[in-house]
């Protein structure tokens, strides 16, 4: 959410207008991992940027961090359980284990998860020294 | 004064360690290589070789690695100053 | 030497070794905290950048994409591994900062031997 108030510095205002192609670049390198240079890890990287530039725009973690780290355990358990789901169902009943789309999930997944787990360090590294 | 002794002596070192690796090569077993090169494409459907490796291939390797970045942030939160929270009322 | 051997003897694996050894320096010459985690960091680097250009043929091209086929390329699994590597290097950062601010808020110093003599007191 883009906020434009008066009070705000020019680099806040430039964060604020850059937030959604922040957005789309990480989502993009995720989404195309598996066909060009990129991936989950990479992807998830520059999606912890998105929140990381906030707090240096807006310095106060108005959400609550049990979230992200909730957020984080469940998307460690779906990135546990895909794999073995796939692997002891019935061939071609969901999506084939070897697929182009068993790629693509797995790399959103990790990006996702990467991105809550960098996240959560810099809030408690900020939160920390504040 | 100390901290020169250990300079020159480290630079000494790395000398010798880059002497004794330029004396031989050693390539690596070719024999991996033909399989991730060859059939990555037809067996994953992954264009890029280095995500068939990483989400098929070496599975466990991804799965580890995931886990692990979730114990560290489990650590940076539990190890943190006197277990203070300051988000938690 | 001239300049064109000195130019051929930079490659990926002299500089990622000559890395190694000033992060190595920098872990045995130094007694701040924070240029010790500094110094894992740079060896982490160096380590990264010599499996990457270690083996590399001189006019490989990336393992990427479906056109490539025929042509050498580089090898993927050490740019796979790499990649455990790098988020390896993040969460040992990470918890060394932890505890680097966890040490200086108990004994109000970030240099080892400060902070070994007043334990010891």
């Amino acid at each position: 959410m883009i906020r434009m108030s008066h009070d705000r510095s020019l680099f806040g205002r430039l964060i604020g207008l850059l937030y959604p192609f922040m957005l789309l670049l990480s989502f993009y390198i995720i989404l195309n991992g598996h066909a060009s240079p990129g991936g989950g890890f990479q992807g998830g990287a520059v999606l912890a940027t998105v929140l990381i530039s906030r707090y240096l725009t807006y310095p106060v973690a108005d959400f609550r961090r049990k979230h992200l780290q909730m957020a984080e355990k469940i998307l460690f358990g779906a990135i546990l359980l895909l794999p073995i789901l796939l692997l002891f169902s019935r061939p071609g009943w969901l999506i084939a284990p070897y697929d182009r789309w068993y790629l693509v999930a797995m790399n959103v997944l990790i990006g996702l998860k990467v991105g809550t787990g960098l996240s959560i360090i810099f809030y408690r590294f900020a939160a920390e020294t504040r | 004064m100390a901290r020169w002794i250990k300079a020159v002596g480290l630079a000494l070192l790395a000398g010798l360690v880059i002497w004794l690796y330029d004396q031989g090569h050693v390539p690596a077993d070719p024999l991996a290589l033909a399989q991730y090169l060859g059939g990555a494409l037809a067996e994953t459907g992954a264009p890029n070789r280095v995500a068939a490796i990483y989400l098929n291939y070496r599975m466990f390797d991804s799965l580890f690695e995931t886990m692990m970045l979730l114990v560290c942030v489990l650590a940076v939160v539990r190890l943190s100053w006197r277990g203070h929270d300051p988000d938690e009322p | 030497m001239s300049i064109n051997a000195l130019l051929d003897w930079i490659s990926g694996e002299h500089i990622s070794l000559v890395l190694f050894f000033v992060g190595l320096y920098g872990l045995t010459a130094r007694r701040n905290m924070l240029k010790s985690i500094l110094s894992v960091g740079i060896m982490q680097a160096a380590a990264i950048l010599y499996f990457l250009s270690a083996d590399l043929a001189e006019d490989s091209v990336p393992p990427v994409g479906e056109s490539v086929a025929g042509q050498a390329m580089a090898d993927p699994l050490p740019q796979a591994m790499m990649i455990t590597d790098i988020v390896i290097g993040i969460g040992v950062t990470a918890i060394a900062l932890t505890l680097m601010i966890h040490l200086y808020h108990r004994y109000g110093t970030t240099n080892w031997q400060k902070a070994r003599d007043k334990r010891h007191e």
